[in-house]
Formats: structure tokens, C-alpha cells, sequence
């Protein structure tokens, strides 16, 4: 068989140092995503007006359209009309458009998710003299994210795979590392394995952090 | 303490509540008895603005809610001046027994959360479940939540506590333990209470009145004794007689 196991092993170390750059754009894509995904969602639940069609159209867009399409129209096409987006970084480019390319999605899952909250649950908290901003944050929301928890999940999987396409506008993440490398030795079963195994750990990770807040929630 | 004036709900076509006018004293405890769709839930809720009245006023505790103009911090007040316990006790899931009866503590009243430990213990307590006081609802029964949903509602020191049948949803072995618990509170507190029931015997023991509500308006309101001895009425007989076994000492003339 024509696989270099000696050459397979010490990729590890070659690539490996890339995983910096995928995890920073991974959690802080994530981070962003959760942000924004809790702000069209409480906006689209409580339906106000203006913003509510605005995500509506923003929504459409970036779950129609492909992630390295937005990825290269903010990182190469934008700032040739916008000047000052110039000086954005590819590190910036690509968390940008994850986020949002995520939380398009994500925003309609957590929406979902606090429309699921029974409406029993408000009238405890509004009788009891909560304001809505207080039923919301103390109990709605909470809820909300405990429901959407397993989705969240996927979404963050989803974000650290995307990450991948960091490489396209020259990050240098394992990805990246792992195409130089095969591009070097042309041992391309050799340096893609290597990366995608170490996706598969990364996953792996997640899933059981997930695993383990969910029980924590579950009580 | 409550004083209801002119009272109108209408849901689309449909006139629920017709021009309701009611009076109730402070430490009364009234049952609201009557068919099913007679309006009874929403006489309750639009005591507590859970249901927007078309038109009316409600006075609770001196406090003048009219139903015609109001603004975002006169629904608060009156929302303060009352307590609700559901019929699907409407505990928080996300909360244990003991926070359930903190959070209005904490969060409306802004007591220290200390305090408020103390007082929704103590209320725990009075209503058996100290030993729950970690529990989230879903490991409780509905009897238990029920009795949580109680305390909670006791814990707002509102001055009006309204039940909106409270042991509709429960198991019949559970009913008792909860109507228990109301009793007891009926005997140990000066609140006023307004509570809908189907249980009669319950009604007669702890009202002092009774209001039967049948579409949409007061049929009639009267002492248990009145209601459930000597009236005249005879849909409030066939209603009555329906659901429980109560037994009329006087006959209709008709008869
Ligand atoms: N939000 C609503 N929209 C439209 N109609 C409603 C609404 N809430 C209640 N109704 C109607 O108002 C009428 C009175 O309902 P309500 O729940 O007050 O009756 P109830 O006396 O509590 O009955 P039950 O004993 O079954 O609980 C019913 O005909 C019901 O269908
Ligand atoms: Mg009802």
C-alpha cells in the first residue's frame, strides 16, 4: 500500500499548529453567532415591526446562498465598493461571514425554541408582576436555549467546518497547513487524513461538551 | 377590598363577561361556581389583566384600574395587588420549588435574597414540601406543584389570591391534599380569596359566598347555604345536582 505511515504521524506536528487559528475563528464565530441569533430571535417572537422584515430578507439571503459565496463577496468584492472595508483582515472576513451565515440559521431555530416556551410560563411570571423584559430573560429565554441546546450544537459543528474555509483567503489554519503539505509532498491521502481526523477529535469534543450540559440541565 | 364595576369582555362575537358589577370585602373567600364557557377563568384573569377587559373598571385595594385607560405601569400595580394560581399550576421549569416562591420575592419586591430564602422556606413548610425545596416541577406531582403554586401565590403578600381551579388537572387522589391546603389557608389568613371550582362540597365548606356565573353574567350570589340548601333556582339545582351530590332540603314550588 502506498501510505507513508512514518510521514502520515509526523504531519500531526506540521498541521497541528494551525489549530490556534481554527479554534479562534470556531468559538469566536460561535460567540458572535449566539449573540446575534438571541437578538433576531427575541425581535422576530416579539414581531417588531421594521426589524422583523429586515431579518426576514436577511434571513432568506443567507440561508440561499452558499457560505464561500458570502465569504469571497465580503473579503474580495465589498471592499472594492466600500473603501474603509479595506482594512478588514481575513481572520475578520471569515468570522464575519460565518456569523453570519450561521446565525441565519440559528435565529430561526431559537425563534422556534421560544415559541415552544408553553405561554402558561408567561402568565406565571406577568401575574406574579414581572415585566416583559424580566419574563423574558429570567424564564423564556433560558428555556428557550435549553430547547434549542441540541441544535446550538449542530450549528457550532457546522461553524467549525466552516472554518475550513479560512484557507481560501489564506488563513492559516489546519486546513490550509494540510493542503500545503499535501501540495508539497503530493502525499494528498496522507495530509487530508490527518486534517480530517483531527475535525473528527474537534467534534468529538463538542459533542460530548454538549452531552455533559445537557445532563447538567436535564438535572 | 375588590370592587368590580360594569365589567365587559367580548372575544371577537362572542360576549364572555356581560356587564359584570360585583363587590367583595376584604377576607372574603367566594366561590365562583357554574357551567363550562360561563366565564368564570375570565372573570379571574381580567383581574389580573391576563385577559384585556373591552371595557370596565376594577378597583383592588383602593387601586382604580380602568379598563379604558391605563398605562403599562397601572397594569403592574394591579398585577401586584393579586395573586394567581393556575389550573396547570404554572410552576417555572427552569426553576426549583424554593426558587419558584423566591423569584417574585427577588425580583418584584427586590427583597435580599436571604429573606426571601427564609420566606419561601417557611412557606414550604406551612404547605408540607420543605423536603422538595430543591426539586424542579417535573419531579414533583401535580398536587405537589400544585401546593407550590400556593405557596408561591402567598409568598407576593398579595392582598387579593385568585384560583382559577386549582384541582381541575389533578389526579382524584390528589384533590384532597391540595383543597387541604387552601382550607387551611382560608382558616389561618385574612386574605381575600376568589376562587373557581367544580367542588362543590369544597365550595360550601370554605365560601362565605357564592357566585354563580352562568353565560357570561351573575346568575346569582348568595351564602352556601343560600345556594346550596334553599335555592330556588332551578338551573343552579341541575347544576349543582350534576356535579356533586348535594342534597336539596327544600323542593321547587313547581314540583
Ligand atoms: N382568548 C380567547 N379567545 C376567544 N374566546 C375565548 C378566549 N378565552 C375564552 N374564550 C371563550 O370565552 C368563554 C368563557 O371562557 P372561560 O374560560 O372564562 O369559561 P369558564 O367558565 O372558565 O369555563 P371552564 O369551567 O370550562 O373553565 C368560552 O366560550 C371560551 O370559549
Ligand atoms: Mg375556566
Amino acid at each position: 500500500m502506498n501510505f507513508d505511515l512514518q510521514w502520515f504521524f509526523n504531519l500531526f506536528s506540521i498541521v497541528l499548529p494551525g489549530l490556534r487559528i481554527t479554534l479562534a475563528i470556531s468559538i469566536i464565530s460561535l460567540v458572535f453567532t449566539l449573540i446575534l441569533s438571541i437578538l433576531i430571535a427575541i425581535t422576530r417572537y416579539y414581531k417588531v415591526w421594521g426589524l422583523n422584515l429586515f431579518w426576514k430578507g436577511y434571513i432568506t439571503f443567507f440561508r440561499a446562498t452558499p457560505l464561500v459565496a458570502q465569504l469571497f463577496i465580503l473579503y474580495f468584492g465589498l471592499p472594492s465598493i466600500i473603501t474603509s472595508l479595506k482594512s478588514m483582515t481575513a481572520f475578520q472576513a471569515t468570522v464575519i461571514a460565518l456569523t453570519l451565515n450561521t446565525a441565519s440559521f440559528m435565529a430561526e431555530d431559537l425563534r422556534a425554541a421560544l415559541e415552544s416556551v408553553d405561554i402558561g410560563q408567561l402568565e406565571a411570571c406577568y401575574a406574579m408582576g414581572m415585566t416583559k423584559y424580566q419574563t423574558m430573560k429570567r424564564v423564556v429565554l433560558p428555556q428557550a436555549l435549553e430547547t434549542a441546546l441540541p441544535s446550538i450544537g449542530n450549528r457550532f459543528i457546522g461553524i467549525i467546518k466552516g472554518s475550513a474555509l479560512g484557507f481560501t483567503v489564506g488563513l492559516a489554519d489546519i486546513m490550509a497547513k494540510a493542503k500545503i503539505e499535501a501540495a508539497l509532498s503530493l502525499r494528498f491521502f496522507e495530509a487530508y487524513l490527518c486534517v480530517t481526523l483531527i475535525y473528527l477529535v474537534l467534534v468529538c469534543v463538542v459533542e460530548h461538551i454538549e452531552a455533559r450540559v445537557q445532563k447538567k440541565l436535564k438535572i | 377590598m375588590i370592587k368590580i364595576e360594569n365589567l365587559k369582555v367580548i372575544f371577537g362575537e362572542l360576549n364572555v363577561l356581560k356587564n359584570i358589577s360585583l363587590n367583595i370585602n376584604k377576607g372574603e373567600v367566594i366561590a365562583l361556581i357554574g357551567p363550562s364557557g360561563a366565564g368564570k377563568s375570565t372573570l379571574l384573569r381580567c383581574i389580573n389583566f391576563l385577559t384585556k377587559p373591552t371595557a370596565g373598571r376594577i378597583i383592588v385595594d383602593g387601586f382604580v384600574f380602568d379598563s379604558e385607560k391605563y398605562t403599562k405601569q397601572d397594569i403592574l400595580k394591579l398585577r401586584k395587588k393579586t395573586a394567581m394560581v393556575f389550573q396547570n399550576y404554572n410552576l417555572l421549569k427552569n426553576k426549583t420549588a424554593l426558587e419558584n416562591i423566591m423569584e417574585p420575592l427577588i425580583i418584584v419586591q427586590k427583597k435580599q435574597k436571604k429573606e426571601a430564602e427564609k420566606t419561601a422556606s417557611n412557606l414550604l413548610a406551612k404547605v408540607g414540601l420543605i423536603d422538595k425545596r430543591d426539586s424542579y416541577p417535573k419531579e414533583l406531582s401535580g398536587g405537589q406543584q400544585q401546593r407550590v403554586g400556593i405557596a408561591r401565590a402567598m409568598a407576593v403578600n398579595a392582598q387579593v389570591i385568585l384560583f382559577d381551579e386549582p384541582t381541575s388537572s389533578l389526579d382524584p387522589e390528589l384533590v384532597g391534599e391540595v383543597l387541604s391546603v387552601i382550607k387551611q389557608l382560608t382558616l389561618e389568613d385574612n386574605k381575600t380569596m376568589l376562587i373557581a371550582t367544580h367542588e362543590m362540597k369544597f365550595a360550601r365548606e370554605v365560601a362565605d359566598k357564592i357566585i354563580f356565573l352562568e353565560s357570561g353574567h351573575i346568575g346569582s350570589i348568595g351564602t352556601p347555604d343560600q345556594i346550596f340548601q334553599n335555592c330556588k333556582n332551578r338551573r343552579i339545582r341541575k347544576f349543582v345536582s350534576q356535579i356533586a351530590d348535594i342534597e336539596y332540603e327544600v323542593g321547587l314550588d313547581e314540583f
